[in-house]
């Protein structure tokens, strides 16, 4: 005989019909639970996403295909979960426990409707069967340990994880369930008593068997019709509280892997006819923000990830992007649930009542708690266009409100005159696109570079540099305009896109194809935000662009002469730089020539590095804005930075080599902070 | 409760500015123009009374021809309710502005006149002391801070004065000048600036109001501050001493 089981074997017809009966009250329970929450995410403004169907089969798939790869690959293949050790790990672990059982009872149900049509058609039997019970039997090990880690650990309360009431029950049933499936085996193991390789392909249930051994067969049968029903209400239980707890992440995770935008450091452009359209600008309600923005608050699950990686957190800002999400589903549950209009009491603002304006100004714009979440959720975008908001509606002062009336006034945020920008070059002699229009390649200096007195001997050191290795580049001089960083970081997207035009302008002018910059933050908006109004451009790192040189020989690089100091030296890196525009590696290398004198090159890695970088506390536009002194960003990273035992702090941005040089002095650290061409220009001795 | 705010049009503060080459005035060629920062700070304050009062409203002024008009916008983006512009020539010394705010409050009838201490271009201080004592109010200048008290009919003024903070007392209808730490006045954008184009904006020709301005004063020259010479370093303190003594003559 062929080693099978029947289906609801021993389960009498009566019971068969109540289970199916169920089955369909779970199902509307379930489908109830997720249809009003996907009425809420209807309620925001529309993303489109009936044209992902439109054209033909060709066109929809190319449309489709990036969305479904993330699917496949950060969704069953758990890519996003990895990273945080052994909690990673074990929801690996439970989350492939839980899908094999989940295509086990699915392939079970397809063989008993089939064989319900004809016997031959059924297949859950012979080698299938055996394959089919070892590998759930395995498996299911694996759910229910990855089940009593997370409840072991949600008896230690780790802070950055949401609690609920809830959850105790989620990983209680689960584990029952775990427990209660295997039960069954044993107890059906114990009434069929099959013998050979169809007893002993369920292991677990074959010890739990022979634990019941000395049970009859009639109560071994009662006892298996007593705990499959205890299984199956535990189930279906499982399956109805899905929308209506935590495990709803469940279901909008994937929907938010599938629609999520998924490059960093990318905003949507507001148009002034859709303000005039509107009569608004950002955010100032929760149907303001898109339907996937909408869909993605649901996608959380609190895991915390987002508020041990935000540097605004870390130093007791009043910000936490978990805080920000949950905060907009709570307001979102509230004013577009389908119990709003009986609440019996006014249903909140967005600002002020849900977000502290004060929350929204913390942020650094870092892109840490994007790059973290696991599904995909962005809570920087979310807080950008709150304070798009913010801004237009006149509640920004303070030293960022002036930085931004500079902007608008003379062209760069510190207000010094436009006329004085090439000044910095004078004495070296930087050809202007104007004067040397046949360029190879633009230097793009940047307001940093061109006025603040330090960042001023970066670019002179970059000049030297592709100087000395007689590249033919040029600099707009006074035709440089700010790029409008910070200020589209901060909210003024209309003061973004004045700047960006006029520099679009000048850039066509010159014929400019590729720009060579020194700033992360003059990078990105060049390369993503430019890109939106018309500017494409090849925007290279000016580290990226040394490295180039010395790999090509062009830099011609002298032989080590053990001469270099020695000192230890360590690199930060630039969000904008590594984070956001995955560039970690031609620093390094920069670093590495530079430190090539000495014999013994002491370079130390920080603790977080590359993508996992820590901010310095400048970006998305924190550059102009006060912070108390103990408790800036900059004195965090500073301190990690010293921890190497570092003697040089090599850095990549020129808003990064002002907050070092505070943090470092603010501990009274000895060490000095370089940029990475500052370093290389002193081996050089150019 | 009415707080009239006058705003004065004035290059913007990082502008750097330069002098007609035969001295006749300033070279405005290419300079852009702001509102005077103190106005903004008085501004400010108005909207934060507002704010706090639930209900007032702000009346926003400027003197000049229609260029104030851009001043007056970023006023009422601000959150100023209304703007009068009274059109006048260009050139006005401090006591024909106060004679012709002076008609525009008996105009107005605001519950008091909140302005900057000086404008940053002329740096007179006078406007604000003129207009009070041509109405024969009472006047708080150089305010870093201010209160509403007795329901609103006094305001508590801390003034910053060379040696220290003077708090005192002004019943309304009052004159209040404001100083730069009062408070740090919001920043308007572009959307704001469109939107404040829906609120009233009245022009009033200077003869409509009834007052004949004349300046006193006139201005024959300008002449930029010498140029700073470079310093020299010394390498002793015996040397900075001797120096300071001999060439300098200061010890």
């Amino acid at each position: 005989m062929q080693p099978t089981r029947e289906t609801f074997g021993n389960i009498p017809h009566s019971s068969q019909i109540i289970f199916y009966l169920l089955t369909v009250v779970t199902m509307a329970v379930f489908g109830y639970g997720v249809w009003r929450r996907f009425k809420m995410w209807r309620q925001g403004t529309p993303v489109g996403i009936k044209e992902l169907i439109v054209g033909n089969a060709q066109q929809i798939f190319a449309k489709l295909r990036p969305g479904l790869g993330r699917l496949l690959v950060e969704g069953l293949g758990q890519k996003r979960v990895r990273g945080r050790g052994l909690p990673s790990y074990a929801h690996i672990v439970m989350f492939a426990g839980f899908m094999m059982l989940f295509l086990g009872t699915t392939l079970l149900e397809i063989d008993h409707l089939s064989a319900g049509i004809s016997d031959a058609l059924k297949f859950h039997k012979g080698t299938y069967y055996v394959i089919y019970e070892f590998t759930l039997d395995i498996f299911g090990l694996l759910f229910l340990a990855g089940c009593i880690f997370f409840l072991w650990r949600r008896t230690r309360r780790p802070s950055s994880i949401g609690h609920k009431a809830t959850d105790w029950y989620v990983l209680g049933s689960f584990i029952a369930i775990g427990i209660t499936g295997y039960l069954l085996e044993g107890l059906r193991l114990a009434w069929q008593q099959p013998t050979g390789i169809a007893a002993h392909c369920s292991p677990v249930g074959f010890l739990i068997a022979k634990s019941f051994s000395g049970l009859s067969n009639d109560s071994a049968r009662g006892a298996h019709l007593g705990v499959w029903w205890l299984h199956a209400l535990l189930v279906f239980a499982f399956i109805a509280a899905i929308p209506y707890t935590r495990l709803l992440h469940m279901i909008v995770g994937p929907i938010n892997l599938f629609l999520a935008q998924p490059v960093l450091g990318k905003l949507v452009p507001v148009s002034m006819e859709e303000v005039e359209k509107t009569e608004r600008i950002g955010i100032s309600a929760i149907t303001h923000f898109n339907q996937q923005q909408l869909t993605s608050l649901d996608a959380c699950m609190e895991c915390g990830r987002c508020e041990e990686a935000c540097p605004a957190f870390a130093t007791d800002k009043p910000l936490s992007p978990k805080r920000v999400v949950q905060d907009l589903k709570g307001l979102m549950t509230l004013s577009l649930g389908t119990r709003t209009k009986t609440a019996g009491f006014p249903i909140p603002g967005l600002h002020n009542d849900t977000i502290r304006p004060e929350t929204l100004w913390s942020c650094t714009g870092c892109s840490a708690c994007v790059k973290v979440c696991p599904v995909r959720i962005d809570p920087l975008t979310l807080i950008t266009d709150m304070r798009r908001n913010r801004v237009g509606e006149g509640e920004l002062s303070g030293t960022a409100a002036t930085a931004l009336r500079r902007m608008q006034s003379s062209s760069n945020p510190w207000g010094l005159p436009a006329a004085e920008r090439a000044n910095w070059s004078e004495e070296l002699g930087a050809p202007t696109a104007k004067d040397n229009p046949n360029f190879e390649v633009l230097y793009w200096v940047g307001c940093a570079g061109s006025y603040d007195r330090r960042a001023q001997r970066v670019a002179r050191s970059v000049v030297k540099l592709l100087k000395s290795a007689g590249v033919n580049f040029a600099i707009l001089g006074r035709e440089e305009k700010c790029t409008g960083e910070s200020a589209r970081r901060l909210g003024d997207e209309f003061l973004f896109q004045e700047l960006a035009q006029a520099n679009i302008a000048t850039l066509a002018k010159y014929n400019v194809r590729k720009i060579l910059a020194h700033c992360p933050h003059c990078l990105n908006s060049l390369l993503k935000d430019y890109s939106q109004f018309g500017g494409e451009y090849e925007v290279i790192h000016h580290t990226q662009f040394i490295s180039d040189l010395i790999q090509t020989g062009r830099l011609k690089i002298p032989a080590s002469d053990g001469q270099g100091n020695g000192d230890a030296v360590t690199y930060h890196d630039p969000c904008y730089l590594a984070r956001v525009n995955g560039i970690h590696e031609a620093p390094r290398d920069v670093l590495r020539t530079a430190l090539g004198a000495t014999s013994k090159p002491d370079f130390r890695e920080m603790l977080r590095s590359r993508e996992k970088t820590f901010c310095c506390g400048a970006g998305g536009g924190r550059m102009w804005m006060e912070e108390e002194p103990k408790k800036r960003v900059s004195t965090v990273r500073a301190k990690e930075a010293l921890e190497t035992g570092a003697k040089t702090v090599a850095v990549g941005c020129p808003f990064c080599l002002t907050m070092m040089t505070d943090g470092v002095a603010a501990q009274n650290g000895e060490a000095r902070v370089m940029d990475v061409a500052e370093l290389l220009v002193e081996r050089l001795k150019i | 409760m009415k707080i009239l705010v006058p705003l004065k049009r004035v290059p913007d503060p990082d502008t750097k500015i330069r002098i007609k080459a035969d001295g006749s005035g300033v070279d405005f060629d290419g300079v852009k123009f702001a509102v005077n920062p103190f106005d903004a700070i008085a501004l400010e304050e108005a909207l934060r009374i507002k704010e706090n009062l639930g209900d007032a409203e702000i009346v926003v002024v400027s003197i000049g021809n229609d260029d104030c008009v851009e001043q007056l916008r970023n006023g009422l983006a601000m959150g100023a309710d209304r703007a009068v512009l009274i059109k006048a020539a260009d050139e006005l010394d401090s006591l024909a502005i106060a004679k012709i705010l002076a008609a525009v409050y008996k105009r107005e009838q605001p519950s008091f006149v909140l302005m900057g201490k000086q404008a940053i271009d002329d740096d007179s201080n006078q406007a604000g002391q003129m207009l009070a004592a041509l109405l024969g109010l009472g006047q708080a200048t150089f305010v870093s801070k201010l209160e509403l008290i007795e329901n609103n009919s006094k305001a508590r003024c801390g003034r910053e004065t060379d040696a220290g903070i003077e708090t005192v007392a002004v019943k309304f209808p009052a004159i209040i000048t404001t100083d730069l730490r009062l408070n740090e006045p919001r920043y308007v954008s572009l959307p704001g600036i469109m939107k404040a184009k829906k609120k009233p904006l009245e022009e009033i020709a200077l003869s409509d109001l009834g007052v004949s301005a004349m300046s006193r004063t006139k201005i024959l020259a300008l002449e930029p501050p010498p140029k700073r010479k470079a310093g020299v370093r010394v390498k002793t303190v015996d040397e900075l001493v001797d120096k300071l003594r001999n060439e300098a003559k200061i010890i």
